[in-house]
């Protein structure tokens, strides 16, 4: 001991005026410190927690570039174009010119439009500017001239395709609709999936949340006991459980966003693209989904990190 | 500085209450020596005043405030006011001497230059210089408790409370904290020390207030453990 007249020199700094009414947390570094050695002494629940995390926002993510993919299938159809009535490379003005009056006149159809060649290789390159696949094996020879009609009763399209298909100059007559519902009902039935699947997962993330928190309060019980005695706040004791929480999130949150992309560039991409006749989603869509499971995971699992605390730390 | 009126505690209705009526009043820089058998109600009275319990009845006051109605957000302010150490030191195993120390002060938000000057300063009080770093398993019993000391100083307390501080130590090792605690009383320190250990109490001849079975059953001036008439 520094002599009994040690203590005259204790040197201690004043607590601030007013007594130590300083209710300031703990720094960032010490807290940040706490909460990462917690993640790691419970490496095993630790990781449990960042896969389950990760496979919930992969999910999450996949039915929200899902719905993009519908926005983007919408978007190519906006015009509501229902049929449409390709013609022969060889077709005559007068042939045309019939034609359109008899379309025109015709009481099923409520709007005509006619698309060039040059139009209709403008209108295909910007529906597929996501895929310089398709685009670059097709040139504006390649694709016909067409009068695209907007049906007055859309499930009359039927009737429509029987009168004219065979008429001179014409190819064929498609219902784009028709050939587009099986397309909208898979990817309906996939964004549900994945959410569905989304939504499990993210019990079991909570779950593991729970089970992680309380192995971690019970490993930092002797932790805790000592930060209440010595005068720590209640948000000071919980903020490195939360940490932990948020951190594991934002792992999880990190992973399911590369899995995103790596999805664009392997399966969109250099699969999908390749084999459909749909405009496919673009990257922006891929950026707002990846940050959102990013802020969604991190959030999510701070939030979740708070309910299992008020269960498992008494403070 | 501690004040109490007509305290009473029960942990489950229908038993025999912990604390039973108990009147006590302690001044600014007194030494209390709290003796009693096993069970008397001890530690329960040291958990009152640190708002770890709420009396059943009664009142119990500390620096004029009555502890029970402090709202829940300001009871770690009280707890920076009211030290405390225990029998089994509370120490982290995973941490230094220092490391310790720092803990107390991180948590309760002290800027790391503060922490750096302080830790040294007050280890070197308890007479622990040079022993910084060790980890609580490298240090004996006496020195792990003058850590805990040191834990309990550092956010300058009006009162420290220890509750069988010698317990688990030999009597000279005893000794020697009860000269530290001794010394951080007279530099203005209110003390109070739960303690079976008789001949401290008979050497130190402080302030003795004993229970039993709940009640106050003594209170002298400078007593002995056993009492005197
Ligand atoms: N948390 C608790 N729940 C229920 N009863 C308790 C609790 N803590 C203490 N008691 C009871 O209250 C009474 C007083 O206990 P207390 O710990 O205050 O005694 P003590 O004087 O500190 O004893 P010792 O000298 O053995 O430490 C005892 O009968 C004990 O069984
Ligand atoms: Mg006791």
């Amino acid at each position: 001991m520094g002599g009994p007249g040690g203590f005259w020199r204790l040197r201690l700094p004043r607590p601030p005026a007013g007594g130590n009414e300083d209710m300031t947390g703990m720094r960032a570094g010490a807290l940040l410190a706490i909460g990462v050695t917690s993640l790691r002494r419970n490496l095993a629940t630790s990781v449990a927690v960042i896969v389950a995390v990760t496979i919930c926002l992969t999910l999450l993510g996949a039915g929200l570039l899902l719905r993009a993919q519908v926005h983007t299938v919408d978007g190519f159809l906006l015009d509501r174009i229902q049929v449409v009535i390709d013609l022969d490379d060889g077709i005559s003005g007068a042939e045309r010119d019939t034609l359109a009056a008899d379309l025109r006149a015709d009481p099923l159809v409520q709007n005509v439009r006619y698309e060039d060649k040059a139009q209709a290789f403008a209108r295909f390159r910007h529906d597929f500017r996501n895929s310089p696949d398709i685009v670059s094996g097709v040139s504006a020879a390649d694709l016909p001239a067409s009068f695209r009609l907007t049906l007055a009763d859309p499930r009359r399209a039927g009737e429509i395709i029987t009168y004219y298909t065979g008429r001179d100059g014409v190819d064929r007559v498609r219902d784009q609709r028709a050939l587009l519902a099986p397309l909208y009902r898979i990817l309906d039935a996939c964004t549900i999936g994945a959410f569905a699947l989304a939504a499990v997962q993210a019990l079991a993330a909570f779950a593991l949340i729970y089970t992680m928190i309380r192995v971690s309060a019970h490993g930092r019980r002797r932790e805790t006991a000592i930060m209440r005695l010595v005068g720590a706040t209640n948000g000071t004791i919980r903020a490195p459980f939360v940490l932990e929480s948020a951190v594991a999130g934002m792992a999880g949150g990190l992973f399911a966003a590369a899995a995103l992309i790596a999805g664009k560039i392997y399966l969109v991409d250099h699969r999908f693209a390749r084999q459909t006749a749909f405009p496919l989603f673009g990257w922006e869509a891929v950026w707002a989904v990846a940050v959102g499971v990013l802020l969604i995971g991190t959030g999510a699992s701070a939030a979740m990190a708070f309910v299992a605390l008020r269960r498992h730390l008494h403070v | 500085m501690v004040r109490m009126t007509s305290v009473t505690k029960s942990y489950h209705s229908g038993t025999r209450p912990a604390l039973d009526d108990i009147n006590l009043e302690i001044g600014a820089g007194e030494f209390v020596f709290l003796v009693g058998p096993s069970g008397s109600g001890k530690s329960t009275l040291l958990r009152l005043l640190l708002r770890e319990e709420r009396p059943t009845s009664g009142v119990v006051e500390f620096a004029g405030r009555d502890v029970a109605s402090i709202p829940d957000r300001r009871v770690p302010l009280l707890r920076r006011q009211v030290g405390c150490v225990f029998q089994d030191f509370r120490l982290l195993a995973d941490r230094t001497a220092a490391g310790n120390v720092a803990f107390a002060m991180d948590v309760t938000g002290r800027p790391r230059h503060v922490v750096r000057t302080v830790v040294p300063e007050v280890l070197d009080l308890v007479g622990l210089a040079g022993k910084e770093n060790r980890y609580p398993d490298e240090l004996s019993g006496g020195e792990q408790q003058r850590v805990a000391v040191a834990r309990a100083l550092v956010a300058r307390p009006q009162v420290l409370l220890a509750d069988e501080p010698t317990g688990n130590l030999d009597p000279a090792t005893g000794a020697g904290i009860m000269n530290l605690l001794g010394a951080i009383n007279r530099v203005g320190t209110t003390v109070v020390m739960a303690t079976h250990n008789a001949a401290l109490v008979d050497t130190m001849r402080r302030r003795v207030v004993e229970l039993e079975h709940g009640t106050l059953v003594r209170d002298q001036a400078s007593g002995g453990y056993e009492p005197t008439l």
